[in-house]
């Protein structure tokens, strides 16, 4: 009888404690509000299917033509910026030596491909466990390592632009996802005489630099954030969705009720992980027809996205997108235009496309993808 | 006091299953939910309902492994309170994640298998939620303890759910499907004569 006694009040007691840890801990459970893990700091020693999937949507248009084959010759802009630009690779170039100079053999063999291997064009936002990346992973690294990586990727960005990269990588601790799992990938050999690329990538950031001699290639680039306002109050990409929602309710406010395209927001961008891109169905209203104000606006989600680029790249691109005709630009909206609620936005002109996609999550889950029809992934340089 | 002596487990498995929602709500109200609290919400009450299903899928072995009644007569409670928390996960999911749009929902379900297994646990959970009472055990007869086998398929269809949500870190969704994975063999057959034997020669 004393035993069967002194075993319940072993079971009562250890009912007790394990409730009462467990009711701690339950009730203090908010995984994602808890931060697990610093996000990578800026370096010490410095301040799938390769194939894409075709997408089945109306609106996806010519976006799974493949446009032909680019002739590459070099723009006036970039030969007037060549120096600027020739500074730049050349940091760029010392850079990517410097990082695979401390790497072993091993994580060399691991980080580096041929220019010309088909991993250069494989490429996604989501999360390394639904897509596997090859290269080497922040988390491979040691400290000196990480530092010489993250030099690489400041000798390639503006510095709004590195800051972006880790905001928008420091933002996975709000998701219970590691903020290192960003993995560093190099095609060829850096400041060769031929073309070399490398790559930055990891859940909701892609950066893709394709360099031949002084001039750069810098598309496609996708910035994701999720959740859009970090527990921390911080929001990676303001300008990219706010800008945009005062132009469309400025354009509704005076009529232009076309811009809205569809009522429904799309759910998810239409080029998604293509190889190539070509314009796609034009939709909205063209730029030219905006007012001052409008196409002020229009110039600050431009520059949202292409002021993450060092100075002479971003330079270039616009001059190149001017050129090209800004007034023949279309702005085109899916979707709520009141916030926290699905949307989707479309600038395109005649060289490139912005897709933007807050659909999910409540609309607190941004992908955005800038697409060049001729400078992608460097054909025009190849 | 002789009473909270006798029901302490009673009392137990009521504040496991009410306290942490009044915590939410104060939290809630309290604007301590971060920036999106409905993402925290439903992140919480998820956590919560396999939490409370997984301590209601324990009682039946605790119980047949330590000789300890009263765990079985906590296990309609928690299991009730734990798919409530899956109702409300499930609740906050529409509104939150689906802005109580149907099509979209459904294109979401179909798009990601860890929403579509995850509202198929839900939804083998209804109707054991359903007759869990006194009455329908009686009304269903043998036919209540075949219907009630429907658990073995939700409770790995839930941590499956969990595994598969965009995350990289796995370490409490493997602790989690562990866990149910034990207490699934922990009803095995062979095992269960073997822990009884054990426990009549310890009682001898």
């Amino acid at each position: 009888m004393s035993n069967r006694i002194s075993r319940r009040k072993v079971i009562k007691l250890a009912a007790l404690g394990g409730a009462g840890s467990w009711l701690a801990a339950a009730c203090a459970a908010a995984p994602q509000t808890t931060q697990p893990a610093q996000p990578p700091q800026a370096p010490t020693s410095l301040p799938a299917p390769a194939r894409p999937a075709v997408d089945p949507s109306p609106a996806a248009g010519a976006a799974n033509q493949v446009p032909p084959t680019p002739a590459a010759p070099p723009s006036l802009t970039e030969a007037v910026q060549a120096d600027a630009t020739g500074t730049l690779t050349h940091k760029m170039a010392d850079a990517a030596t410097r990082f695979l100079a401390t790497l072993d053999d091993a994580q060399r063999a691991k980080a580096t491909y041929a220019f010309d291997d088909a991993e250069r064009l494989r490429w996604h936002w989501t999360t390394p466990r639904n897509f596997p990346r090859n290269g080497l992973s922040l988390q491979e690294m040691n400290r000196e390592q990480k530092d010489a990586a993250l030099a690489l990727l400041q000798s390639s960005l503006s510095a709004l632009g590195f800051q972006k990269s880790l905001d928008i990588m420091s933002l996975q601790n709000d998701l219970g996802n590691d903020p290192e799992a960003y993995f560093v990938t190099v095609f060829g050999a850096p400041g060769s005489n031929g073309v070399w690329a490398w790559r930055w990538e990891g859940h909701h950031l892609s950066r893709h630099f394709t360099i031949r001699g002084d001039r750069v290639a810098v598309t496609p680039f996708f910035h994701g954030a999720w959740p859009t306002v970090s527990n921390t109050g911080l929001r990676a990409m303001p300008r990219e969705e706010d800008a945009a929602r005062e132009l469309i309710r400025s354009l509704v406010a005076i009529g232009k009720t076309e811009a809205i395209f569809q009522e429904r927001s799309l759910t998810r961008h239409v080029t998604w992980n293509s190889e190539r891109v070509g314009p796609l169905e034009p939709v909205g209203v063209l730029v030219g027809d905006f007012t001052t104000d409008q196409q002020a606006l229009v110039h600050e989600i431009i520059h949202a996205y292409l002021d993450v680029l060092p100075e002479p790249i971003a330079s270039d691109h616009l001059t190149r997108l001017q050129n090209a005709g800004f007034e023949q630009m279309r702005f085109g909206w899916a979707g709520a235009l009141e916030p926290r609620r699905p949307h989707y936005y479309r600038l395109q002109g005649p060289t490139f496309l912005l897709e933007f996609d807050n659909s999910r999550n409540g609309a607190t889950h941004i992908h955005s993808v800038w697409r060049d029809f001729v400078q992608d992934f460097g054909y025009h340089l190849i | 006091m002789d009473w909270l002596r006798r029901h302490w487990h009673r009392v137990l498995a009521h504040a496991a299953g009410l306290v942490p929602i009044a915590i939410l709500a104060f939290d809630y109200a309290g604007g301590r939910l971060g920036a999106i609290p409905e993402r925290a919400a439903m992140l919480r009450t998820g956590a919560l309902s396999l939490a409370l299903l997984i301590a209601a899928f324990a009682c039946t072995p605790v119980a047949s492994f330590s000789g300890w009644r009263g765990a079985v007569q906590i296990r309609r409670a928690l299991g009730l309170y734990g798919f409530a928390y899956a109702g409300l996960h499930i609740l906050i999911y529409a509104f939150y994640d689906g802005q109580l749009d149907l099509e979209f929902i459904l294109r979401d379900l179909s798009e990601r298998p860890a929403m579509s297994v995850g509202m198929a646990a839900f939804a083998l959970l209804i109707p054991l939620a359903l007759t869990s009472t006194s009455g329908w055990q009686r009304r269903l007869g043998k036919r209540w303890r075949t219907l009630h086998t429907l658990i073995y398929v939700a409770m790995p269809l839930s941590a499956l759910h969990f595994l598969w949500l965009d995350r990289d870190i796995l370490d409490a969704p493997i602790a989690v499907a562990v866990v149910i994975g034990l207490l699934l063999l922990a009803r095995w057959p062979p095992l269960r004569r073997a822990v009884a034997r054990l426990r009549r020669d310890f009682a001898r």
